[in-house]
């Protein structure tokens, strides 16, 4: 045997122990694998949670500004609710609609309120309402109704030729005008 | 002749005398000859380990500083959660104001865009005022969602199709279409009757 070792050429030990070596290296390519990809997550998490801190550093630093954006927002928020006040009722449309018909000279010859709808901010005071007059008028009307602080919309409205005197044309104009009453409750 | 061998008794007596240089030879003696003996399998053994050792040094070095690459990154991503973990009340802070701010805003843009609708009927009925040619006239006017319904009369056909051109061409309305137009007998004699259908837009 020790006779066998001793005429083995050299070369034969050395290809063994390159290939146990090769085998060793081998092995460890797959855990060093294994690992690089392990510190490739890592970084990429890394590299996340450092975004993450630099837009919160960033964000934190914008709380005085929002803060000032919040109190001006309020503030056009509590002029915007003057044009659908929180106390509005019908009432309140009637008499503008009154008002404004008797400065455009028409005259209102049917109203009478309806159901309206809740909306998220606000609830609607509609009116279904009938008027008599030119279409100059009528459109003098609309436009002065639009003037008004309070916000009143026309819906559905339906003109039509009530009568032609004297070569003049009478219009009848029927149809919808909705006030609107601020949700003050639900802020 | 007698010969004498002188080296025979000098060996005997350094035997018997127990000197410690005879001993450290005898040493070097027995363990040469065996490294002597065994020299070509130590040699063989050496290239058989040698390969695998150093593969094992480098592998382990390499290893080993992964490994330590891993350790800093945990312990910085450690730091940074720590850091984030002391932004949170502030982070609270701020998605509680954007709640608020989201609410406002949208609050807000109700109302405003209640405000722009009011001008709605003025703008269709100034616009119909302007557009209508002279030798025609509106009888019935309906307007429904984002349709408006027009009967009128006019003169001859071409007029009506000139009200219709100039519909088309104004910025709030689309779609104009001619559902119908007849002859019809007026105190102002034999006229056209229409109807027009349209579409608002931009109003």
């Amino acid at each position: 045997m020790k006779e066998k070792l001793e005429n083995m050429p050299i070369l034969v030990f050395l290809l063994i122990g390159v290939a146990f070596a090769g085998y060793n290296y081998m092995g460890s390519l797959s855990i060093n694998e294994t690992l690089q990809n392990q510190i490739a997550q890592l970084n990429s998490q890394l590299q996340e949670k450092k975004v993450g801190l630099t837009k919160a550093q960033n964000s934190s630093s914008e709380i005085p500004m929002m803060k000032e954006e919040i109190t001006k927002l309020s503030q056009s928020l509590s002029k915007a609710t003057e044009l659908i006040p929180a106390s509005s009722t019908t009432r309140d449309v009637v008499m503008v609609v009154s008002e404004e018909a008797k400065n455009a000279g028409i005259r209102v010859t049917q109203a009478r309120p309806t159901d309206g709808q809740t909306k998220n901010y606000f609830d609607e005071l509609p009116m279904e309402y009938e008027f008599e007059g030119s279409f100059s008028q009528l459109t003098l009307f609309m436009y002065q109704l639009s003037k008004r602080q309070l916000i009143i919309h026309a819906t559905d409205m339906n003109l039509s030729t009530k009568e032609i005197v004297d070569g003049q044309t009478n219009l009848k104009m029927a149809g919808k005008l909705v006030g609107f009453k601020y949700k003050e409750a639900k802020r | 002749m007698i010969k004498v061998n002188l080296l025979k008794d000098a060996g005997k007596k350094q035997k018997k005398g127990g000197d410690s240089t005879i001993l450290d030879s005898d040493f070097r003696n027995t363990v040469g000859g065996a490294v002597g003996e065994n020299n070509a399998i130590i040699k063989r053994i050496a290239f058989l380990i040698i390969p695998i050792v150093v593969v094992f040094a480098y592998t382990w070095s390499v290893e080993s500083g992964l490994k330590s690459d891993m350790e800093k990154l945990n312990k910085r991503a450690i730091v940074l959660d720590g850091q984030l973990e002391a932004l949170k009340p502030e982070l609270n802070t701020i998605e509680q104001l954007k709640g608020e701010k989201n609410k406002l805003s949208t609050e807000l843009g109700a109302i405003k865009e209640l405000s722009k609708k009011r001008y709605t009927y003025v703008k269709i009925l100034d616009s119909l005022q302007s557009l209508i040619p002279e030798k025609a006239w509106v009888t019935k006017l309906t307007i429904k969602d984002q349709i408006i319904s027009i009967e009128g009369r006019a003169i001859e056909d071409a007029i009506i199709s000139s009200f219709m051109q100039n519909l088309e061409e104004s910025a709030y309305f689309s779609n104009v279409t001619w559902v119908n137009s007849a002859e019809v007998n007026e105190p102002q004699g034999l006229v056209k009757s229409f109807s027009i259908r349209l579409n608002l837009e931009n109003i």
